[in-house]
């Protein structure tokens, strides 16, 4: 027997899954997360799996973690060293000169992750196209290197301007480095991120250093850990592209780990299309902090290249997937104006919602969901997580009803309305921003609370279907299981997209592709099924920013350029709505991608049950089309077999969520066991 | 009818339409934002959208740069006035011209689109869009010594741009042919057009959802919302007056210009008078009287309430009051393309101002300066022409228990710079420096927010520069008994090596190839007295060399023989 195990720690719950990849069958926990010692969440996970699943049958362990991004967060990465082109060390803390609040006069910068003072200058300096106008010194460079040293420093980043079209002075840098400041860490940007745009450059190499000693550490102990527990491969760790590294690539590129929730929850929500059939969706995992919004095109998760995490700018080959800052503990408060608002404060998971009992104080969106009854009072988690529904009914009556002369229970239903008209907000803007009509798209519903009020964002964006997956609440632990090995390859290297580059671009490409074969070679995969993508990021001359179009395989003769600039054409209508035929178009990144198969699990078929569901129990629910109380039916989502379907008004309660079906809308259980949802 | 009994809109109803409206703006700010062209509004985000209703008062506004306000306001006005009934459905509008069409400056060019629904005209939905030239002498379009608005441009009174029939061609013509880079500014244009038509589209599924009765009664308690809001805050506020001045520099031979606010709190109303401000400058630093509302209301709600929804409801708090005659009531035919430098000197006095009536809550000055620099020439390499802009970003006032932050755009301007490997690949330049300026931040317990210095050097053929900013002369002081911070400068240095410092607003400045321009910009004010900062702070400001060890025993009065060797 040969299984897949997934454990994605996040910042409040450790989610473990696991798959018996013949029968499909699968096996879900949900642990409290131990952010001090994480590799103790990920054993512990696995501990708890122990007693259904072999450890020792284990063929594939696929690991998502918060370990990178808690300590970006926290500021507790190395002692972390620069060495920059003369002239530029402050860029750093300058960026982009943006600043963090519009109307905040007493906002702050996040604090730079290098000092200023070990922020070193090297004297040398490239051109766009590469050439040197001044020869790197490495005299004074020497002495820089040997300052750093005195200080102790554990980590060095490496980032020069145009390293991208001439690495040879970073290379240097690095050789005297290794050789002066022995066993420290070291990033150089040409290595990470060979592409234009210094300050994204600059800010992940830093990034990268600033995570690389601890996150080595932890995945090391990490590899110990599971090896201790009885698994006998080594852990793959998921990135922010949405594939697999092996460990010690993850070592190397720890910067790419601190998007891997996201990441593995838009992998999921396209193997979730991929089995329905479905080309378009967007993605909403709403959680108790935060949402995460994706767009899924064409089968595909959508591309993005830049996101910042904690204030830091992360520039490497990623999914887009974007962070609404609206969740379960959202705090829901009256204005001076009498409006309602939720969010975008949060009492987060500490001291999260009233009904926690954990001291939270002022009422969040979870409080209000437990007062409309969409929740269970017994809790969360099959009742491992109790809620105190008295003390949420008093703050949502408190602060949120008597204030606008309202009930308790329609102010928690505004509260809710509110909460929902905010995420179509970002949802709206997300897809107009891309050149999509949300209409168009399903919604994709997972996380605690996303099933909660899915059915009313559908409506209100005018989004015909809402589809629940089977485990919404692992949903980021379920993409762990269906995500490949995968690594990218990005350099910039600009030409004008005529007879002049058929040259360059063949040349460029095929070292890239080099590169992705011995990388192959090198971690022992060349005899896993493989394929390599390449594509290049092309632009109208004097544009600013790029589309990524595909390469056809094969020679790059003229006719392959002509379906590469058609493409880009056709590429810049659909995302900007115009194009410029007349106009001459430039390439600017070549890319490479390179993905090793791992065998996908069968789904299991669901079994047992009740073709004619029978609710569980009945349970008091709010409904304000009816302003009343109404009875409705609560249903067990394991009892719900393939072909069967649940009319609303009604509850479907499972271990780590709850679908709210309200009244009009009919369920329909899907063979898989997915939920399609629809309006009657 | 529904607008005279505004109540009967229920609280939950309403926060969830005032969400919709603003989710309309935003949306209409993606969509011109995905549509444009050039990368002043594409990479730089220099463009706002917004929702109006049927009277032409502001409802939603996305966030983007405060001072654009002022043109949406004045333009939508504008187009009321002259227009009215005339308006049709399909109508589109462009305007932007400070005294014939509500406009602040001539590059920020404003569309505007009625929105009909079944009982009539029902509501606007507004653009303004900053165009990288628009034919004024100098490219660009912002020299701070212009003379007059002719020499600033193409003059563009409210003019109709589209039927329902579509786009007046002919207008798009002479609109694009008066400005260098024509196909640009032609596509930003229809951008502009474009993401209205999208705004448009989303407001009748809005009014389809609640029936426009509820709507127009919804948009009226809204504003009415946001009044009572802000009147609580006003209310908070001993009453009083409070006063605070400052000044501009004017062109060659002008000297500083004052600005100068009184701030009267009565009850929860407020009054600003500008009085004791000057007179008009002969520079392009005169400021219409939209740019000035669109400041009040910016700083307004900086130092009272952040949150605070952005819609007339705020405007109808407050009551302005500026001689007929004054730099901030500009008149024609004075030039306006340099208006940011006072904007932001106004929005300084403004909080300095209430931080008399709230001590201890608003920092102390931020550089309030905007220093705007443009490179153009012709590349030897191409043949082209090439028009470098880009603001450059200054220090923030410390806060009453944190430093300023350094290196930011502040107040009524909020655009990103160009990345140097962008511009270098582009242009026939070299940026040589950019860093922070060490002991530009003004002294204090909480030290002022660092300038910058940025080194631009010619590498090929000719180039001309021209500029505008503040605070060369008069630093931002501190508060509290923080210093004052360091000050801008424009110094061009030859390639044997001489150096000439230009004053704070020029155009036409021929450079060389080898030549090259060090822009330093001005530092934010210190908070608190500076021997009161904490000795590890400062060690470690000196450490880093943030702090000169001149700086040090100067102004902060560090002694590295009694508190060791930092």
């Amino acid at each position: 027997m040969s299984r897949h195990v997934g454990v994605d720690i996040g910042g409040t719950f450790t989610d473990v899954a696991a798959v018996d990849l013949d029968s499909g069958e699968s096996h879900f926990r949900k642990l409290p997360s131990t952010p001090a010692n994480p590799a103790d969440g990920a054993a512990a996970g696995l501990a708890a799996l122990s007693a259904e699943v072999p450890l020792a049958d284990v063929s594939f362990f696929a690991h998502g973690t918060t370990a990178g991004t808690n300590a970006l967060i926290e500021g507790k990465g190395a002692r972390t060293a620069l060495i920059t082109t003369e002239g530029f060390r402050d860029l750093l803390e300058i960026a982009r000169q943006r600043r963090p609040a519009l109307y905040d006069l007493l906002a702050r910068k996040p604090r730079p992750l290098v000092p200023r003072r070990w922020r070193r200058e090297a004297a040398e300096r490239l051109r766009s196209d590469g050439s040197a106008v001044r020869a790197l010194d490495a005299e004074s460079l020497e002495r820089e290197l040997n300052f750093l040293k005195q200080e102790g420093i554990e980590s060095l980043a490496i980032c020069l301007l145009h390293s991208y079209a001439n690495s040879s002075h970073e290379r240097e840098i690095r050789a005297l480095a290794e050789d002066l400041l022995p066993g420290i860490y070291v990033t150089a940007s040409s290595d990470l991120l060979p592409r234009f745009r210094e300050y994204e450059r600059l800010s992940t190499t830093v990034v990268n250093a600033y995570l690389g000693p601890l996150m080595s550490r932890y995945l090391i102990a990490l590899g110990e850990r599971t090896a201790a527990a009885g698994v006998r491969v080594p852990p793959h760790v998921i990135q922010s592209n949405g594939g697999l590294y092996p460990l010690a690539e993850a070592s190397r590129v720890p910067a790419a780990t601190i998007l891997s929730g996201p990441a593995a929850g838009a992998t999921s929500a396209a193997s979730l299309c991929a089995r329905l059939g479905i080309e378009r969706a967007i993605s909403m995992d709403m959680g108790g902090t935060s949402t995460d919004v994706c767009l899924i095109d064409g089968g595909l998760p959508a591309a993005a290249s830049g996101r910042e995490v904690a204030g830091y700018a992360v520039e490497l080959p990623g999914v887009d997937v974007r962070c609404i800052g609206a969740g379960g503990g959202s705090i829901i408060a009256v204005d001076p104006g009498r409006l309602l608002q939720v969010g975008p404060r949060s009492a987060g998971a500490e001291p999260g919602p009233v009904c926690y009992g954990r001291g939270g104080a002022e009422p969040t969106l979870t409080d209000a969901l437990l007062v409309l009854g969409r929740l269970a009072q017994a809790g969360l988690l099959g009742g491992e997580m109790p809620l105190d529904a008295t003390s949420a009914l008093k703050v949502v009556g408190e602060r949120v009803a008597e204030p606008l002369g309202l009930t308790t229970e329609q102010a928690a239903g505004g509260a809710v309305e509110v909460a929902v008209a905010n995420i179509c907000r970002a949802v709206e803007s997300l897809t107009v921003a891309q050149g999509h009509d949300p209409r168009e798209f399903r919604l994709i519903a997972a996380g605690g609370a996303g099933p909660l009020i899915a059915c009313e964002v559908a409506k209100t964006l005018a989004i015909e279907e809402v589809i629940v997956p089977d485990h919404p609440g692992s949903f980021s632990a379920n993409g762990l299981l269906v995500s490949d090995i995968r690594r990218d390859w990005v350099r910039t290297q600009f030409m004008r997209a005529d007879g002049t580059a058929l040259s360059v671009l063949t040349e460029g490409l095929r070292q890239l592709e080099q590169a992705a074969r011995d990388w192959l070679a090198e971690n022992a995969l060349a005899d896993h099924p493989f394929v390599t993508l390449r594509s290049v990021s092309a632009r109208y001359e004097g544009q600013d920013y790029e589309l990524d179009v595909a390469v056809p395989s094969g020679k790059i003769d003229r006719r392959a350029l002509a379906t590469i600039t058609a493409a880009f054409h056709s590429a810049h209508e659909q995302r900007y709505g115009y194009r410029l035929s007349g106009q001459n178009v430039e390439f600017v990144d070549l890319r490479v991608a390179a993905i090793a198969d791992v065998p996908a699990p069968r789904r299991a078929a669901s079994v047992g049950g009740r073709r004619v569901p029978e609710p569980t129990n009945m349970r008091t629910v709010y409904l304000k089309q009816r302003g009343a109380q109404v009875q409705c039916p609560v249903y067990e989502r394991g009892e719900l077999v393939a072909g069967c379907s649940v009319d609303g008004p009604a509850i479907i309660e499972q271990y780590d969520s709850t679908t709210y079906i309200p009244p009009g809308s009919t369920a329909r259980v899907e063979a898989d066991g997915d939920l399609r949802i629809t309006s009657r | 009818m529904g607008a005279d009994r505004p109540n009967q809109v229920d609280p939950i109803t309403l926060s969830v339409i005032s969400n919709r409206l603003l989710a309309i703006a935003e949306a209409m700010g993606e969509a011109l934002v995905r549509s444009a062209f050039s990368p002043n509004i594409k990479e730089r985000r220099d463009c706002s959208t917004a929702v109006f209703d049927r009277h032409g008062a502001l409802v939603a506004q996305a966030e983007h740069i405060p001072l654009h306000l002022g043109s949406m306001l004045g333009v939508v006005e504008a187009v009321l006035d002259q227009y009215g009934e005339e308006i049709q459905p399909g109508d589109a509008f462009v305007a932007n011209d400070p005294y014939l069409g509500g406009g602040t400056h001539l590059p920020d060019v404003t569309v505007v689109s009625p929105f009909f629904c079944d009982s009539g005209l029902a509501g606007f939905a507004a653009n303004v869009a900053h165009h990288a030239d628009i034919g004024a002498r100098a490219p660009g379009g912002i020299s701070g010594d212009a003379g007059s608005i002719e020499e600033e441009g193409l003059r563009i009174p409210p003019t109709r741009l589209a039927t329902a029939a579509g786009p007046c061609e002919e207008v798009l013509e002479l609109f694009a042919s008066h400005c260098r880079m024509p196909e640009q500014r032609r596509l930003d244009l229809q951008g502009q057009v474009a993401a209205n038509r999208l705004g448009l589209a989303d407001l009748s599924r809005l009014f389809d959802d609640y029936g426009s009765q509820t709507m127009h009664a919804a948009m009226q308690r809204l504003l009415a919302a946001t009044e009572q809001r802000m009147r609580c805050a006003i209310g908070e506020l001993p009453d009083g007056s409070y006063a605070a001045a400052d000044s501009v520099e004017g062109v060659a031979g002008e000297g500083p210009i004052p600005i100068a606010v009184q701030v009267d709190v009565t009850g929860d109303h407020l009054h600003f008078d500008f009085a004791k401000s000057g007179g008009p400058s002969r520079g392009a630093i005169n400021v219409p009287l939209n740019a000035l509302f669109a400041t009040v209301y910016y700083a307004l709600k900086a130092c009272l309430d952040p949150g605070l929804p952005s819609n007339a409801g705020l405007h109808r708090s407050v009551e302005v009051t500026v001689p007929e005659v004054s730099i901030l009531n500009a008149r024609a035919p004075s030039a306006v393309g340099a208006r940011t430098d006072t904007c932001q000197c106004v929005a300084g006095c403004i909080i300095a101002a209430f931080s008399q009536a709230r001590p201890g809550r608003l920092p102390a000055p931020s550089n309030d300066a905007s220093t705007a620099v443009v490179f153009s020439g012709i590349d030897p390499r191409s043949g082209a022409d090439y028009v470098y802009v880009e603001a450059v970003a200054g220090g923030a006032g410390a806060g009453p228990d944190r430093d300023g932050m350094d290196a930011v755009q502040v107040h009524i301007t909020n655009t990103s710079n160009l990345p140097v490997e962008a511009l270098e690949h582009a242009f026939p330049l070299l940026v040589e420096r950019y860093e922070l300026a060490p002991d530009s931040g003004g002294p204090g317990e909480f030290r002022g927010g660092l300038g910058v210095v940025r080194a631009v050097r010619v590498l090929e053929g000719e180039a001309t520069f021209s500029a505008h900013g503040d605070r060369h002369e008069r630093p931002a002081r501190g508060a509290a008994g923080g210093a004052a911070g360091g000050l801008g400068a424009y110094v061009i240095e030859d390639s044997s090596g001489r150096r000439r410092k230009l004053p704070s607003k020029v155009s036409g400045i021929r450079l060389l190839s080898g030549d090259r321009v060090e822009i330093r910009t001005p530092g934010g004010g210190g908070y608190g007295r500076p021997a009161e900062r904490e000795p590890d702070v400062l060690g470690e400001d000196i450490r880093n060399g943030v702090v000169s060890s001149e700086q040090a025993g100067q102004a902060y009065g560090f002694d590295p023989e009694s508190e060791g060797q930092p």
